[in-house]
C-alpha cells in the first residue's frame, strides 16, 4: 500500500510539475531585460509528431540565445484548434507564451474550423519550409511529370492522390497539381503520411501529394519515386528531382513552420526574440534535428515572414474556394 | 543463422554494458508505474521519455524507449485486475476476466498471470520480428483500406463475446459506441457532425476519456453504491503465484494470443486494445476449465495479456522495415529512430547500424523478461490494494481518473467527457448494459467508416473491391464463422435457462 502511494505522490508530483509550466505569464517587467524569466512554447500537435520534434529541437538550442529556459506544452486537439485557439484568444501578448504556426491558421477560419485567423498571431521568425512532392510506387507506369499528365488526361479521375485530410494542406497541394497542368485527380484523405505511405506501396493507392520530408525516407529505399517538387529551384538534397516549375507547371506550394506569439506583441521584444532565433537557427544541434528528420531549414526574419505568409494564405484561400 | 549470431550480438552488447540494463530496468519500472495509472497510457510514457532519449547514446536511449512501452501495456493490467479499472486501453479486455478472479480471493494469481503471459506474448513477438520481420512487413502491405474495413466489421462480431447476458443490450450499447465515433469532423468529406455547434467536439471524442469514464468513474460510482449495502470485500487467498495447472492449461491461448497479437502489431494502423479484444473472444470459442469465460477464468487474463503485448512487438515489425509505424507507440518510437539518426527501411537490418537494431531487439526480449520477474515481484505488494476501504480507494480513483484525463492532452474538455461517459456507463450496468462493446464501437466505427468510404473513393464506387481481395475473403469467412457461433450459443442459452453460477449472482461492474 506504501509504495502504491508513493508512487501516487511521484506522478501528482510529475504531473504538477508540467501543469506549472503551462500557466503563461503576465506582468513582465521592464521591456529592457526582456526575458526575465521562463518562456512557455505551445505546440497545437501532439507529443512526437513533427511539429512537436522540432519545437523541441528549437527550444533546446534557443534557451542559450536568451539565457531563460523555454518550456515546450503540448496542447493538441480539434486539428490544431485548442493550442492555436489559446494563443490567438487568452494569452497575454508579453512575449512570454510562443507557438510554432504553419499555414493552417491562414485559411482553416475560411472553413469554420478555427475562430481565429493570421491577424490574431505576431508572426516572429520563420525556421523552416518543405516542399510538396508528387510520390509514386518505385515500379509506377509513370517515370515523369509529362507521363502522369498524359494518363490523367486520357481518363479524367483514374489516378487518385492520397492527401492528409480534406481541406488541409496536401488536399490543396493536389488541388494546385490540377489546376496548372489542367487535369482531374480523386483526392483520397488518410489519416496522415504514414497510412498514405502504406496504401501506395501497397498498390491500392496511385500517388501521394506529401512534403517531401515525409517522403524522403522511401525515396531513399528505393521504394517510391518522386515526379516534381513544387519548389522554385531544385532541392540541394534532392538534385536529381525536376521541379514542377522548371516541366512549365507553375505549382510552388507546401508547408511551412515558424515562431509566433499572440497579436500585439511590443516590436522591441519581438526584435529580441528574433535576433535570438536567428542566431540560434545557425547552430549545429539544431540543423542535425532538421536534417535527421528530412526538414528543410529556411529562415525568415520578422517583415519577410510576415509578407511570406500573407502571399501563401492567399494562394490557400484561392485554392480552397476552388476546390468548393 | 546469422540473425541469430547478429542477435547474440545485441545481447553482448546490452550485457557488456551495466548501465545499458541498470536504464532499461529503470524504463521497464517507469513504464509499469504509469501504464498502471489510468489514463497515462503507454504512448504517453513514451512521448514524455522521448526527450530525455536525445540526450542518450543511441543504443541506451532507444533501448529505454522500448522497455517504457512494453512495461506500460504489461502495467495497464495491474488496475484492470485488482479494481476493474484498464490502466491503458490494452487491458479493457483484461478486466472481463481478471477483476472476478479479485473478487474471489485470486488477486495474486491473475496479476501473475498477467505478468507470465505478457512476458510470453512480447517474446514470442520478438523471435518472430528478429526472424521474419522483412517477410511479414511485404506480407502486411497486402493489408489495405478494403482489408481494415472488413477486418473491422470481424472486430464487431466480437461484441458478441463481450456481451455478457444480453445479446440485444451488447448490440445497443455497441451501436451507441458507433454513434459516439461518428462525432467531429468527417474523416474524408470534411464535414462536421453531431457537434451541436461545440468546438470542443470538432476533433470528435478520442477513446481514453471515454474509457476513463466507462471504466475508472463507472467504477468508482459501483463501488459507492456497494459499500452503502452490504456486500463482502473480496479475501485474498493464500496463493500469490498462478498454478502449474492453469499454466498448462492456458498453454494453448498463450500461444493463440501471441501469434494473433503479433499479426495484428504487424498490420499498421491496429493497435494493442484490437489484438487484445481479437484474442480474448478466440479464447472465449474454445471454453477450458471448470470456469466460465467472465466470472474469472484465468484463461481470459491470459488471452488478452499475452496478445497485448505481443502487438508491441509486432508493431515493430512495420515500423523498422517500411517505417510506417504499426502502432500509436511505435509511432514515438519511430521518432526516436530518426532523431538517432536510424533510417527505417530493409537497409537498417544489414546496413551499417544493424548491430544498433539488434541491440534494440535484445533490449526488447531482456524487457519481457523483466517484465516477469519485477512485475510478479511487484504484484506481492500491488495485491494489497484490494485490502484498501472504499472510502479511501474511491477518492483515489477518481482523483486519478480526472488528472488522467486531463493529462492526455491538457484538456478539461476531456474530463467532461471522462465524466458524462462515467455517469452514462453507471446507467448502463446498473441495468445490466455491458460497456465493453460501447468501447468496441468507438474502437472499430471510425476504423470501419473511414476505409469504407476511402476504398470507395478510389473504386468510384465499385464494392466489389471488398471480395476480390484474398485477405478480405478470409476475413468474410472469420465473419461468417463467428456469427454462426454467436447464433448456435444464443439457441443453446435459449434451450437450457443458464444456472446461476456457484457464487450467486455477479456483481454488478462495468464489463
Amino acid at each position: 500500500m506504501r509504495t502504491k502511494f508513493i508512487l501516487a505522490a511521484a506522478a501528482c508530483l510529475l504531473l504538477s510539475a508540467c501543469a506549472d509550466t503551462a500557466t503563461g505569464g503576465s506582468g513582465a517587467g521592464g521591456e529592457s531585460d526582456f526575458p526575465t524569466k521562463p518562456i512557455t512554447a505551445v505546440v497545437a500537435w501532439s507529443a512526437g509528431g513533427g511539429t512537436d520534434v522540432m519545437m523541441r529541437a528549437f527550444a533546446q538550442t534557443a534557451e542559450d540565445h536568451l539565457g531563460r529556459p523555454i518550456n515546450v506544452v503540448n496542447k493538441p486537439g480539434s486539428s490544431g484548434a485548442v493550442g492555436w485557439g489559446e494563443i490567438a484568444h487568452a494569452t497575454q501578448p508579453d512575449g512570454y507564451t510562443l507557438t510554432m504556426v504553419s499555414p493552417e491558421i491562414g485559411f482553416l477560419d475560411e472553413q469554420g474550423l478555427y475562430d481565429f485567423g493570421l491577424d490574431d498571431f505576431t508572426l516572429i521568425t520563420l525556421l523552416n519550409e518543405d516542399p510538396a512532392a508528387l510520390a509514386v510506387r518505385a515500379d509506377a507506369p509513370w517515370d515523369t511529370f509529362e507521363e502522369f499528365i498524359a494518363d490523367a488526361k486520357a481518363d479524367p479521375g483514374a489516378i487518385s492522390v492520397g492527401n492528409s485530410g480534406p481541406g488541409l494542406a496536401w488536399d490543396l497541394a493536389t488541388t494546385a497539381i490540377e489546376r496548372a497542368a489542367d487535369i482531374e485527380l480523386t483526392h483520397v484523405p488518410y489519416d496522415g503520411a504514414a497510412s498514405a505511405t502504406q496504401a501506395v506501396l501497397g498498390g491500392t493507392l496511385d500517388a501521394m501529394a506529401f512534403s517531401v520530408g515525409e517522403v524522403h525516407p522511401q525515396v531513399e529505399a528505393g521504394e517510391m519515386k518522386l515526379l516534381g517538387v513544387a519548389l522554385a529551384e531544385r532541392l540541394e538534397a534532392l538534385p536529381n528531382v525536376p521541379t514542377f516549375v522548371e516541366q512549365g507547371y507553375d505549382v510552388e506550394i507546401g508547408t511551412f513552420r515558424g515562431i509566433a506569439g499572440p497579436a500585439g506583441m511590443d516590436p522591441e521584444i519581438v526584435a529580441t526574440l528574433n535576433d535570438a532565433f536567428v542566431e540560434m537557427a545557425e547552430e549545429d544541434t539544431f540543423a542535425d534535428v532538421m536534417e535527421n528528420n528530412s526538414f528543410g531549414i529556411r529562415v525568415m526574419e520578422t517583415a519577410e515572414f510576415q509578407a511570406f505568409f500573407e502571399d501563401a494564405r492567399d494562394l490557400y484561400v484561392d485554392l480552397l474556394r476552388e476546390s468548393e | 543463422m546469422e540473425i541469430f549470431s547478429s542477435l547474440l550480438g545485441g545481447f553482448g552488447t546490452l550485457f557488456s554494458s551495466p548501465h545499458l540494463i541498470a536504464a532499461l530496468a529503470g524504463a521497464v519500472v517507469a513504464g509499469m508505474v504509469v501504464g498502471a495509472l489510468p489514463g497515462l497510457t503507454a504512448t504517453m510514457a513514451m512521448a514524455l521519455f522521448l526527450p530525455f532519449t536525445f540526450l542518450m547514446e543511441p543504443a541506451t536511449g532507444l533501448a529505454v524507449l522500448m522497455g517504457v512501452f512494453a512495461g506500460g501495456i504489461a502495467g495497464g493490467s495491474i488496475p484492470a485486475i485488482l479494481l476493474n479499472v484498464p490502466g491503458t486501453p490494452a487491458s479493457a479486455a483484461t478486466l472481463l476476466d481478471g477483476y472476478p478472479m479479485t473478487r474471489k480471493g485470486r488477486a495474486g494469481e491473475a496479476l501473475s498471470m498477467a505478468m507470465f503471459a505478457s512476458a510470453v506474448g512480447g517474446l514470442v513477438s520478438a523471435l518472430l520480428m528478429s526472424v521474419l520481420a522483412p517477410v511479414i512487413a511485404r506480407f502486411a502491405l497486402n493489408f489495405q483500406a478494403p482489408e481494415f474495413f472488413v477486418l473491422a466489421i470481424y472486430g464487431l462480431t466480437i461484441i458478441a463475446a463481450v456481451a455478457g447476458k444480453s445479446l440485444l443490450k451488447g448490440y445497443i450499447a455497441g451501436l451507441i459506441g458507433l454513434v459516439v465515433g461518428m462525432v467531429g469532423l468527417d474523416p474524408i468529406a470534411g464535414q462536421l457532425r453531431l457537434t451541436f455547434g461545440s468546438q470542443a467536439l470538432y476533433g470528435g471524442i478520442s477513446l481514453i476519456p471515454v474509457l476513463i469514464g466507462v471504466f475508472g468513474i463507472t467504477q468508482a460510482l459501483v463501488m459507492v453504491r456497494e459499500s452503502s449495502g452490504v456486500t463482502e470485500r473480496p479475501r485474498i487467498s493464500g496463493r500469490t503465484l498462478v498454478s502449474a495447472d492453469d499454466l498448462r492449461s492456458s498453454s494453448g491461448t498463450l500461444v493463440r494470443g501471441s501469434l494473433i497479437g503479433s499479426g495484428i502489431g504487424a498490420i499498421p494502423g491496429t493497435g494493442t486494445d484490437i489484438g487484445a479484444f481479437l484474442s480474448y473472444s478466440e479464447a472465449r470459442r474454445r471454453p477450458k476449465g471448470r470456469i466460465p469465460f467472465g466470472e474469472g477464468n484465468p484463461q481470459g487474463v491470459a488471452a488478452s495479456e499475452s496478445a497485448n503485448n505481443a502487438v508491441v512487438g509486432g508493431s515493430m515489425i512495420p515500423t523498422f522495415t517500411l517505417g510506417i509505424p504499426g502502432e500509436a507507440g511505435t509511432a514515438v518510437l519511430l521518432g526516436g529512430l530518426l532523431i538517432h539518426g536510424l533510417m527505417p527501411g530493409p537497409d537498417l537490418f544489414t546496413g551499417s547500424q544493424s548491430s544498433l537494431v539488434y541491440t534494440i531487439f535484445a533490449s526488447f526480449i531482456v524487457a519481457n523478461v523483466m517484465i516477469l520477474l519485477l512485475g510478479t515481484l511487484a504484484a506481492r505488494l500491488f495485491v494489497h490494494v484490494v485490502r484498501v476501504p472504499n472510502q479511501v480507494l474511491v477518492p483515489v480513483i477518481l482523483l486519478f481518473c480526472m488528472v488522467g484525463s486531463y493529462a492526455i492532452n491538457n484538456r478539461i474538455a476531456d474530463v467532461s467527457v471522462t465524466i458524462v461517459f462515467g455517469i452514462l456507463g453507471y446507467v448502463m450496468v446498473t441495468h445490466e448494459f455491458p460497456v465493453s462493446p460501447l468501447v468496441l464501437g468507438l474502437i472499430l466505427g471510425p476504423m470501419a467508416e473511414t476505409n469504407f468510404r476511402r476504398a470507395m473513393t478510389i473504386t468510384h464506387g465499385d464494392w466489389t473491391i471488398f471480395f476480390t481481395r484474398p485477405a478480405s475473403l478470409v476475413f468474410w469467412a472469420l465473419i461468417v464463422l463467428s456469427l454462426v457461433y454467436v447464433w448456435r450459443s444464443a439457441r443453446r442459452r435459449r434451450v437450457q435457462k443458464p444456472a446461476e453460477s456457484e457464487d450467486g449472482p455477479q456483481a454488478v461492474r462495468p464489463t
